[in-house]
């Protein structure tokens, strides 16, 4: 047989074969195609409805556990967020001899309810103190000089934030996880739009999470606070709404803070998800 | 038409709709705390300089351990004069500070006796969070400073028992010639009242508390048996602190050690070795003739494969049980795939997870009282010491605590057998930094330690009380 021979044999069919075989595969393509649409306004063509999970929310998610070593960085390297102050190595308690267990006497008492009766005393006080003007010119020429101290202390803060701030930019930017026990969610794949999607999500919330500082013992309460925010196409919040506020008004301005300095934000291409805005929804903890 | 359904079909897959991202697992930051001078109250004269530096750095120290405050520098505020304003609070001068709270404080001598009053507020709130007047006896300043610190520590987090809480530890006085024996020594976590509980010139190992704080159980070495038979052997005791009485839970042949309470007390897991294999088991201690072992009941799934499987007894190896807050868990340091790893095991199902993967050694897990984490000790593949390690209860977040490998050595400082303040931020920990073992306090960040065993002791296993106020 030649090659001439094989094409002719196999790859000629007739016809009338092909544009049947195009029809039906696209008929099948057609049929089940109107049945999900139908599906998804609430018709069920085929009757199997109740078991089956709508399309759109049927997507992968696995987890992963990467083991690499035990990690060699310190949790104390790690959250020194506040370079103003240095990690002081403090001297071991020297050993105190045992003391004697002697009954002790102590109270505690209210001390406000005894307020309203010093006060009183204390203005009595005042009348006496204006008595002795000459005392007080001296006072307040003290006074200007711990004011001026102020100000030096001052100057000298405002100094040590801006060396922080310099110290955390540079930290961030050298910043290398190489190894731990990282579990991750794993990805979610929703078609074109939706892969931008989930790019976008996770960069706004990696920037965010960085500026989200709260204090310790916020970690282990419940709650969850909700902000809508509009991101224009510098990056800059255009419009901010508190949609759901926490118990817990500390932990509320935390929140606004950590949307205020993470400007600028990540900016997609995606006109579409930039118009819609954003909803972020804070936690303490996982 | 066609066309249109087609490509309706593309994109009736995306879903619409603005986007909805969630934030969790914050940094944590520390609050700006104003921290008054002290001084005497407003028209009381006389001073005792002495006394006031003793208790202001005594303060000082104490509200560094509670690792929670920033202090403002006090420069910043001298205009303010606390002592003059004492009792009154204007909220907009120390909010232009950005301060978070505000402690002031007055003190009086009287009749032999040191009066603190202390006036805390938050400044965000502006709200006095407490005011309360402390008299103690002039030698008793630590207790004030710490009963002080208690309360700021309570009204501030909820937590309680930094610091009236007491620590147990197995010591060697370094003093006595010839093979100093080892005692059962119990201290405060600021490293006073560091008293004996046993004399008993043997050795006495891994003490622990049991929840109510009111007993002790650790494992002794012992003669037991008469004639022929006397020889040494362990024996896993409860000692209560009120009576002074011991009650004998296990003396088989073998370890009976490693011993840890449920939160409630009703039951005790620990290691018993009789088969010749350490495996746990769970007893009541009120009746503790009839241990239930968990260790040969334990089914865990391999890494790779599928289905359960179940150690034969000759392969077993399991020691240092630590109990979930809720006592439906253990979590173990078992050799059951070779090098001894981190396993949590569910005791209604009997089933083992396995937490930790990397390292060759680790050991001695301790839950921690919020439930959330979970400290051991590990020895890396690349060094041979013993650091400290942090994980949570789900596998996630591995971190490290201590340091202790130095360069170009293979042996360096080893840190182990952790045990959880019951605040859940601040841990006890041995170590061999300074040459010899030594019990230190540390903050679960790492960044104050302290070392709480006196100097010529060496000391081990520490295991931190439950909180007594």
């Amino acid at each position: 047989m030649t090659s001439d021979d094989l094409n002719r044999k196999f790859i000629h069919a007739p016809k009338f074969f092909v544009i049947l075989s195009l029809l039906l595969h696209f008929s099948v393509v057609l049929i089940w195609g109107t049945g999900r649409i139908l599906e998804d306004m609430g018709f069920h063509l085929f009757g199997l409805n109740n078991q089956r999970i709508p399309i759109r929310e049927v997507y992968q998610e696995f987890i992963q556990v990467d083991v690499v070593a035990l990690p060699d960085e310190l949790i104390s390297e790690k959250d020194t967020i506040d370079a103003t102050q240095e990690i002081n190595e403090t001297a071991p308690v020297q050993a105190v001899k045992p003391e004697e267990e002697t009954p002790i006497e102590n109270s505690q008492e209210d001390v406000m309810a005894e307020l309203e009766e010093k006060k009183k005393a204390e203005a009595e006080a005042k009348k006496q103190e204006e008595a002795e003007r000459v005392a007080k010119e001296k006072a307040e020429k003290a006074k200007e000089a711990r004011l001026k101290e102020r100000e030096e202390a001052m100057r000298q803060l405002e100094k040590e934030t801006k060396r922080a701030d310099a110290l955390k930019a540079l930290e961030e930017t050298s910043r290398k996880e190489l190894k731990g026990n990282i579990l991750s969610k794993g990805t979610s794949t929703r078609g074109n739009i939706g892969a931008a999607k989930d790019l976008y999500r996770s960069l706004l919330a990696q920037r965010i999470k960085r500026e989200f500082n709260i204090f310790a013992w916020q970690q282990k309460r419940d709650l969850v606070a909700v902000i809508y925010i509009r991101i224009n196409d510098k990056g800059k919040v255009t419009e901010k709404k508190v949609v759901k506020a926490s118990s817990d008004p500390l932990f509320d301005s935390a929140v606004l803070d950590a949307i205020d300095k993470s400007q600028p934000f990540p900016v997609s291409r995606e006109a579409s998800i930039m118009e819609e805005g954003v909803s972020i929804e804070f936690r303490p903890s996982q | 038409m066609i066309r249109m359904i087609i490509l309706s079909l593309f994109f009736s897959v995306t879903a619409f709709g603005e986007i909805y991202i969630t934030v969790t697992g914050a940094n944590v930051k520390r609050a700006k705390l104003a921290l008054g001078e002290l001084h005497p109250l407003p028209g009381v004269k006389s001073r005792n300089t002495a006394l006031e530096k003793r208790v202001y750095q005594q303060l000082k120290d104490d509200l560094d351990l509670i690792n929670l405050f920033d202090p403002i520098n006090p420069k910043l505020f001298t205009d303010l004069d606390t002592a003059r304003n004492f009792y009154t609070t204007k909220y907009s001068d120390w909010s232009v500070l950005q301060a978070s709270f505000l402690l002031k404080l007055g003190y009086r001598m009287e009749k032999n006796q040191f009066v603190l009053e202390a006036l805390f507020y938050d400044i965000p709130g502006e709200k006095k969070i407490f005011g309360t007047r402390y008299t103690y006896p002039p030698s008793q300043y630590a207790r004030l400073v710490h009963a002080l610190s208690e309360d700021i520590l309570k009204a501030v987090t909820g937590e309680k028992g930094l610091f009236f809480s007491r620590v147990v530890m197995s010591c060697r006085n370094l003093r006595q010639r010839k093979s100093p024996p080892k005692e059962i020594y119990v201290v405060d976590p600021d490293g006073r009242n560091f008293t004996p509980l046993t004399r008993d010139k043997t050795l006495s190992l891994s003490p622990t508390w049991h929840p109510n704080g009111k007993q002790i159980a650790y494992m002794q070495y012992e003669f037991r048996g008469r004639g022929k038979n006397r020889k040494k052997a362990t024996v896993l005791k409860v000692h209560d602190l009120r009576t002074g009485k011991r009650k004998v839970i296990s003396d088989r042949p073998g370890m009976n050690s490693g011993a840890a309470f449920s939160q409630d007390g009703s039951r005790l897991a620990f290691t018993m070795s009789f088969t010749g294999r350490p495996e746990i088991y769970i007893v009541d201690p009120n009746n503790p003739s009839n241990p239930e072992p968990l260790s040969r009941s334990i089914q865990w799934r391999r890494l790779s494969g599928s289905g359960f499987h179940k150690n034969n007894v000759s392969t077993l190896f399991d020691v240092e049980p630590s109990w979930s807050p809720d006592g439906k868990q253990v979590v173990i340091s078992s050799a059951r795939t070779g090098h001894p790893m981190i396993y949590i095991v569910d005791l209604a199902s009997k089933e083992a997870r396995q937490l930790t993967f990397a390292g060759t050694y680790n050991s001695s897990p301790s839950w921690s009282p919020t439930g959330d984490k979970i400290l051991f000790a590990a020895q890396r593949t690349d060094f041979g010491n013993f650091d400290i390690y942090q994980i949570d209860a789900d596998g996630n977040n591995l971190s490290r605590l201590t340091s202790g490998t130095r360069p170009g050595k293979r042996r360096g400082v080893n840190s182990e057998n952790p045990s959880w303040a019951p605040t859940g931020r601040h841990l006890a920990f041995s170590s061999n930094e300074g040459g010899t073992y030594a019990v230190y306090v540390m903050s679960g960040d790492g960044r104050i330690k302290r070392q709480i065993s006196p100097k010529g002791y060496e000391c081990h296993t520490p295991n931190w009380s439950p909180s007594e106020r």
